[in-house]
């Protein structure tokens, strides 16, 4: 059944306690494009999209290789997956996996699958570790971050720059350390999982602010949304957001982009400290899990996404005005063991609910 | 009262809920004000300079001079502690 639509690819599948974006971008996609299969590029069986009774699960789930076994493995398992299910496009959604589509693309378009992606060296550019001196040298604000391999290297920065400080992971999870002790302690933590080097940031204290956006990739801006996060989880996450209008906000977003030459989704991330400009502390080459509240008040990103790179007609965008909120609510789903055992055993599953309504569309 | 208070542009981002609540359309902050606050704001953003403040409190509470002199001064520099309006000091 699958063979004869066309599919997209996505994945971070996961909405959990710190949501991946995969599910908001499959429900904004189903929003406006219906008629395209989804698949799901899967980590783990438990990945709460594939239980999903909404309009956020894929079609079918495969799994796929962890980013750190490389780019070939990858290349090796998408090539069963994209003949299989006649993917056209790709919307990698995991700041890791990033740099292995990066590897696989032209392979991937030999195959006449596109991948939303940007080019190496703007990824290169808005790394953690390098993103301050990106900022310096657009005389942008951000907060000092530097770079440190042991733990010794570890507490000379942190009491260079002084408590508090944040102590992050290379791509993911960042921990607040008031003293020594909860540095060695959140370092030890963070290191347990994603390694070490690990970076250590200057702690700026204010209010967060994010944008969405899709880049031309000639350093435009196609549109953006910004929100401040006015209600974060323990973990930092957004759990509620309100739409702004701040003209600072947009000029630095058209400053960032048009020096990156930005090719697809972004999310920039800025902190305000009351008396200072705004500081960018984060740059994610990915949309972000909020990226469906926009698409909802009719400025739908992932959508325009699909219609760019396929060269299909392009829907408007409404602006996002300032008030209109979002309010992330967590519910239960329902699902057996025996979905578990398919995803373990086989690398594969139809969500069976989905392909339901897909025989009642034909 | 020395100070100016208040930029027109910061005026133009405050969006009003009612008398009571206030939301700034470029830092997305939200404010629960008294309505005196909220009858000041009103005043400013129609133009009212900072000598006229006091009139318009005086005669709109029909108060005495001290007491609207008061009142103008703290509940300004609350609105301002709490960053819904900005204070452009001048000597």
């Amino acid at each position: 059944m699958g063979n004869n639509m066309k599919s997209i690819a996505i994945s971070g599948l996961h909405r959990g306690e710190n949501p991946q974006p995969g599910p908001s971008v499959i429900a904004s996609i189903r929003r406006l494009l219906p008629t395209f299969r989804i698949v799901g590029l899967s980590y783990d069986p438990l990945e709460s999209s594939l239980y999903s009774q909404q309009s956020d699960h894929p079609d079918v789930a495969y799994s796929i290789p962890y980013p750190e076994i490389g780019p070939d493995a990858l290349l090796e398992r998408l090539e069963v997956i994209i003949k299989r299910e006649n993917v056209v496009l790709i919307i990698p959604c995991l700041d890791l996996e990033i740099p292995n589509f990066i590897s696989i693309s032209a392979k991937l378009r030999d195959w006449g699958v596109q991948c939303s992606l940007p080019t190496k060296a703007s990824l290169d550019a808005i790394s953690k570790s390098n993103l301050y001196d990106f900022c310096h040298q657009l005389n942008i604000y951000s907060p000092e971050t530097k770079l440190v391999i042991n733990e010794l290297d570890l507490v000379q920065v942190a009491e260079g720059f002084g408590y508090p400080v944040y102590v992050k992971g290379r791509f993911y999870e960042a921990q607040l350390a008031n003293s020594k002790q909860e540095l060695l302690k959140a370092s030890s933590s963070i290191a347990k999982t994603w390694g070490w080097p690990l970076l250590v940031q200057e702690a700026l204290i204010g209010e967060e602010y994010d944008i969405v956006g899709l880049g031309d990739g000639d350093g435009n801006i196609i549109k953006t949304c910004t929100i401040r996060k006015f209600q974060r989880s323990s973990t930092g996450k957004g759990f509620a957001g309100i739409v702004v209008e701040d003209p600072e906000l947009e000029q630095l977003a058209q400053r960032i982009i048009n020096r990156l030459r930005w090719n697809g989704p972004f999310e920039l991330e800025f902190l305000k400290v009351h008396g200072k400009p705004h500081a960018l502390f984060e740059i994610n080459p990915r949309f972000p899990a909020w990226v469906d509240f926009p698409s909802q008040i009719a400025c739908n990103f992932p959508a325009r996404l699909v219609e760019g790179i396929l060269g299909t007609k392009l829907t408007s965008m409404s602006t996002c005005t300032s008030g209109q909120m979002f309010v992330r609510h967590c519910i239960d789903l329902v699902g057996d063991v025996a979905d578990i055992a398919e995803m373990s055993s086989t690398g594969e599953r139809i969500i069976t609910q989905h392909k339901a309504q897909l025989e009642v569309m034909k | 009262m020395k100070n100016n208070v208040a930029k027109k542009h910061d005026l133009q981002e405050l969006r009003f809920y009612g008398e009571e609540f206030v939301f700034n359309t470029v830092s997305g902050m939200c404010y629960r004000i008294s309505s005196t606050a909220g009858f000041i704001l009103h005043s400013l953003i129609a133009g009212a300079e900072n000598e006229q403040l006091v009139d318009l409190v005086q005669a709109h509470y029909d108060v005495n001079q001290a007491t609207a002199v008061r009142d103008v001064e703290l509940l300004l520099n609350n609105l301002v502690e709490l960053g819904v309006i900005n204070r452009d000091c001048t000597p």
